[in-house]
């Protein structure tokens, strides 16, 4: 407990110190500046005394003056002393003087005739009775029947009174008196309470003591003293010294002659300490009295002040643990309860903003349901169950051309629709996720790989359903990609991959759903080291284009190419655009490989244009060229050195491309038609554009995909797509080329279709820009056009870019 | 209280004032005729005490006169006196019952009374049978035979002492004198009467 209450640096041990500090320099004040002060007070306490005691001692004087005088008048009126004056016998006359002078307590006494002899005295001895001081005195005692003062009196003090001796007219005068000696010293000291001391000057600077209570050393001490401050006073003594251990008054009490008498009072400095000491030793008591009750009181007062605070410690210890749910619990009216409570409502709140930012977290707000975090969660807390389950990845199609035709609100709506259409048809212990923008999440408990199918097929009926978004009706459909726990991962990490890798498959082949094999792991895997590849592919000029001709159906001639990229690979030879394009669209590698492209194109213009020939080069731009800002700048800046300029450049974009993100891509096209670029709508037919969209492009060139062409002379109805596009393109301006032509009879209905252009393997496979201008130089179209269908083999579906 | 012995005789004027020329009453003027004796008559006086004074509060006698001392006060009273010309006590009396005090040598007496300090009288016992004292003016005579006389004063407050202020005077027949003193004054001491409303009297 005393460890804890003094723990160092503690706000409980501060405290304490405060207090103790503050106490004990608050002691040390009192000690320090009130003591001395008191001391002062007592000092002139004493010196006050001294005062007083110095006025009784002159009241004393003054009664024993009219003591002596009523004393000397008796003595002066007593029939049988007056008889002894006028008996003229000496010795009855000074018998009767010593007689009646110790009768009234007086120390000596005097007998002067009228004429002012003396003739008689106590005195003890005749020769040392001059000078002497009566004389004065009777004259003052004629004029007011007695005279009283001091005296000196060979060299002794008296308190003289002198009255006539009346019979009852004068006939001389009496004087009694009192000697200043011991014996009225320890009188007064007895009365006063402290030391008396008569002193005479003996000489100007020169003082003696001629009665005292003091002893003899302290006397001698009174004597330097007085001596001493008479020297430096010019003869006349301070008032008050400090003699050694003694305060001391000095006063002068006047005699009858020009001489006075010092009286010195002195009380010892250890009386005053004495009355001292206790009061030192009561200061301390309560000095140590208020440091106990300080530290108890302290002590006190800390835990009144610290436990609230180390209650509302502890309850920020948990919260910084991530317990929100800890209350303070203090109440009370005064500032901890306040402040407890405040604290409380702070933490209702933060935990309210918590659950809101979990929630957020966990969840997407549109649809409510839990998102990528969640499922991320969700398959690692799954997988460590152990239990078997399926992960779905399904991508809604076509979901950004909804989003850019009707409006983010449509998008919404539409997303949720299908959210609720997914959560109905899963069991209660399954979840749906929403994980990306258009992509959605299904886990499935289940243990047969083949029910994954099934339920696939379920999902993706949800959505065949017709579907209203407003008031208008939408088709979307889900591609679905597929992992099973445990057989094909083991956390969910892996397990997301590889669902993202079979939706990837599912997306662009499958025919919507794929199920995760590790073949196409592999596949992925290859396809990302080609990727590293890629990288250096461009510096080590690993890449290069390949021409393939547009011939003109009309005159049979050859004005314009098709650019496609192709990767000699050092090590794998030439790698298919199919292999690395996806991936580098994926990882924007696309950008420097487009931006090479358009330079390298525009320098085989620049180099046939040296070599007389005039071709127009189409460059493929995806949907994520479109996308980027920078790119339309690139042309500007790639056509500055070009003779040719832009009318020999012209923009391939398929249809999906430019539906992919509607208002950006049109912006970009804009601009590219602007800088004088045509532009070929490409892979027509097999989006979703409106007419007023192309129309609105101000497209120069539409291009048929090759499936129409495919089976342009078995099916009638690819026949009749063909023909109302070619119809179409030629309504609206454009120019119609035909891809994917293989046999002569093709061409032949092309021809006959009216389509403008046509190429393809009958025609040319893509060449090498130097076997181009051989094959330009050698070509004839009546021979192609009269060739009968033979071994072209088509080296399956090349990917135009 | 001039006392007349012979049918002839001359008058002689005194006068008396203080050093500062004031005009000194009830000085005592005594001549005293060369070569006379102290004549040995008797005769009596007397000195009341009444309301604790004496009265007359000052009396001139002839040497050999025999003095009352009755007392007419309630009170009792011990008449003394310390003069060299006459010291005695009269113990505590009241009425008459003191014995009278002859007073046979010559010189000023000083009474007092024990128990009333501020009481006081004087008897100037003069050793001829010529004396007088001063009025209020200062004046006095003298009616004396013609003869040789030395003539002194006294006053209870004069400084000089008696010795000093004689003074020789020859009288012819039918002739006259006059005689003058000038006198210094002591302080008069009175002692304060006793609180009792009652008046202190004579010197």
């Amino acid at each position: 407990m005393l460890t804890k209450m003094l723990r160092p640096g503690s706000l409980r041990e501060r405290i304490i110190l405060f207090f103790t500090v503050l106490l004990l320099g608050v002691s040390a004040a009192v000690f320090l500046v009130v003591l001395p002060q008191i001391s002062g007070i007592f000092r002139d306490h004493t010196f006050q005394e001294l005062a007083g005691a110095e006025r009784v001692l002159r009241r004393v004087i003054a009664q024993n003056q009219i003591r002596l005088a009523e004393s000397a008048s008796l003595l002066a009126a007593d029939f049988a002393f007056r008889t002894a004056v006028t008996s003229d016998d000496q010795p009855t006359l000074h018998s009767a003087l010593k007689n009646h002078s110790a009768r009234l307590g007086a120390d000596v006494a005097i007998l002067h005739d009228l004429e002012g002899a003396v003739r008689a005295d106590t005195l003890p001895s005749e020769a040392a009775r001059q000078p002497h001081p009566l004389p004065s005195l009777i004259q003052k005692a004629q004029q007011e029947g007695v005279a009283t003062s001091l005296a000196i009196l060979n060299g002794r003090a008296y308190q003289l009174a002198v009255v006539p001796v009346l019979a009852p007219d004068p006939i001389g005068w009496v004087a009694i008196g009192i000697e200043l000696n011991d014996k009225f010293a320890r009188e007064l000291r007895t009365l006063l309470d402290v030391h008396v001391s008569f002193m005479l000057r003996a000489a100007r600077h020169d003082f003696v003591v001629i009665a005292s209570t003091q002893a003899n050393t302290a006397m001698l001490d009174l004597t330097d003293a007085v001596r001493r401050s008479a020297h430096a006073n010019d003869g006349i003594p301070a008032a008050t010294l400090t003699i050694k251990d003694f305060d001391s008054r000095l006063s002068s009490i006047d005699s009858v002659d020009s001489e006075s008498v010092l009286c010195v009072l002195q009380r010892t400095e250890a009386s005053a300490s004495e009355i001292f000491q206790p009061l030192l030793s009561t200061l301390g008591l309560i000095a140590a009295g208020g440091l106990g009750l300080c530290l108890i009181g302290g002590a006190l007062m800390v835990s009144f002040v610290t436990g609230p605070l180390d209650r509302l410690a502890a309850v920020a210890r948990r919260i910084r643990e991530g317990d929100f749910e800890a209350r303070s619990e203090t109440s009370g009216d005064d500032e901890f309860g306040e402040f407890a409570a405040t604290f409380d409502h702070m933490l209702e709140t933060i935990a309210g903003r918590e659950k809101e930012i979990l929630r957020l977290a966990y969840e997407d707000p549109l649809t409510g349901l839990p998102n990528r975090v969640s499922l991320q969660r969700e398959l690692d807390n799954r997988a460590g169950t152990g239990t078997s389950f399926v992960l779905m990845l399904l991508d809604l199609q076509r979901f950004r051309l909804i989003n850019s035709t009707l409006g983010y609100e449509a998008g919404d709506e539409l997303l949720n629709i299908v959210a609720t259409r997914f959560r109905s048809l899963v069991k209660a212990t399954d979840f749906v996720f929403r994980t990306g923008s258009n992509v959605f999440a299904v886990i499935c408990a289940m243990k047969d790989g083949d029910q994954v199918k099934m339920v696939a097929d379920r999902l993706q009926d949800a959505l065949s359903h017709r579907i209203f978004v407003g008031v208008q009706e939408v088709d979307v459909t889900a591609a679905v990609g597929a992992v099973q726990f445990p057989e094909q991962g083991s956390t969910g990490a892996v397990l997301l991959r590889r669902a993202e890798i079979a939706l990837y498959h599912a997306k662009h082949a499958n025919g919507g759903f794929c199920l995760y094999e590790p073949a196409l792991d592999a596949t992925r895997r290859d396809s990302l080291h080609l990727l590293g590849d890629l990288r250096r592919a461009e510096e080590k000029g690993e890449l290069l284009l390949m021409y393939q001709p547009k011939v003109d159906l009309r005159r049979g001639k050859v004005t314009s190419v098709e650019a496609l990229i192709r990767w000699r690979h050092p090590v794998r030879g030439m790698v298919p655009p199919g292999e690395f394009l996806p991936f580098a669209e994926q990882t924007g590698a696309i950008r420097r490989i487009t931006r090479w492209v358009i330079g390298e194109a525009i320098a085989q213009i620049e180099r046939w244009e040296q070599d007389g020939l005039n071709l127009q080069v189409s460059i493929n731009i995806s949907a994520r060229d479109l996308a980027d800002d920078a790119l339309v700048g690139y042309f500007a800046t790639a056509l500055l050195g070009s003779a040719q300029g832009a009318s020999a450049l012209c923009v391939e974009i398929t249809e999906s491309a430019m539906m992919e993100d509607s208002s950006v891509a049109f912006y970009s096209i804009e601009r590219l038609r602007q800088l004088g670029i045509a532009v070929s709508i490409d892979d027509y037919g097999t989006g979703y554009s409106s007419l007023s969209y192309i129309k609105n492009l101000k497209a120069s060139e539409l291009k048929i995909d090759r499936a129409f062409v495919n089976d342009l002379d078995s099916s009638e109805e690819d026949k009749a797509i063909v023909r109302s596009t070619i119809e179409l393109g030629h309504n609206l301006g454009l120019r119609v080329v035909a891809e994917g032509v293989e046999t002569p009879a093709q061409l032949g209905k092309l021809c006959e279709l009216g389509c403008d252009y046509a190429q393809g393997y009958l025609l040319s496979r893509p060449l090498a820009a130097d076997a181009l201008a051989s094959w330009l130089r050698d070509f004839d179209f009546s021979a192609v056009h009269s060739i009968k269908p033979t071994a072209v083999a088509p080296d399956g579906r090349v990917q135009a870019i | 209280m001039a006392l007349c012995a012979c049918a002839q005789a001359e008058t002689v004027s005194v006068s008396i004032t203080d050093t500062g020329g004031a005009a000194l009453a009830r000085a005592v003027v005594v001549a005293v005729a060369a070569g006379q004796t102290a004549s040995d008559h008797k005769h009596e006086a007397k000195v009341d005490q009444i309301d604790k004074s004496f009265v007359p509060g000052e009396l001139v006698v002839q040497v050999g006169t025999l003095v009352h001392f009755p007392n007419s006060d309630k009170v009792r009273h011990q008449v003394y006196s310390f003069s060299p010309a006459k010291s005695f006590e009269l113990p505590l009396y009241a009425g008459a019952e003191a014995e009278p005090v002859l007073f046979d040598k010559p010189g000023p007496v000083t009474l007092g009374c024990n128990i009333h300090d501020w009481m006081r009288g004087y008897i100037y016992v003069a050793d001829s049978p010529w004396f007088t004292r001063t009025d209020e003016q200062g004046h006095a005579t003298l009616d004396l035979p013609p003869g040789d006389y030395t003539v002194h004063v006294w006053h209870p407050q004069m400084r000089e002492t008696e010795d000093s202020t004689r003074q020789t005077l020859s009288l012819a027949a039918q002739g006259t004198a006059e005689i003058s003193w000038k006198l210094g004054l002591k302080p008069v001491f009175s002692p304060r009467r006793a609180p009792m409303g009652d008046a202190g009297g004579g010197y």
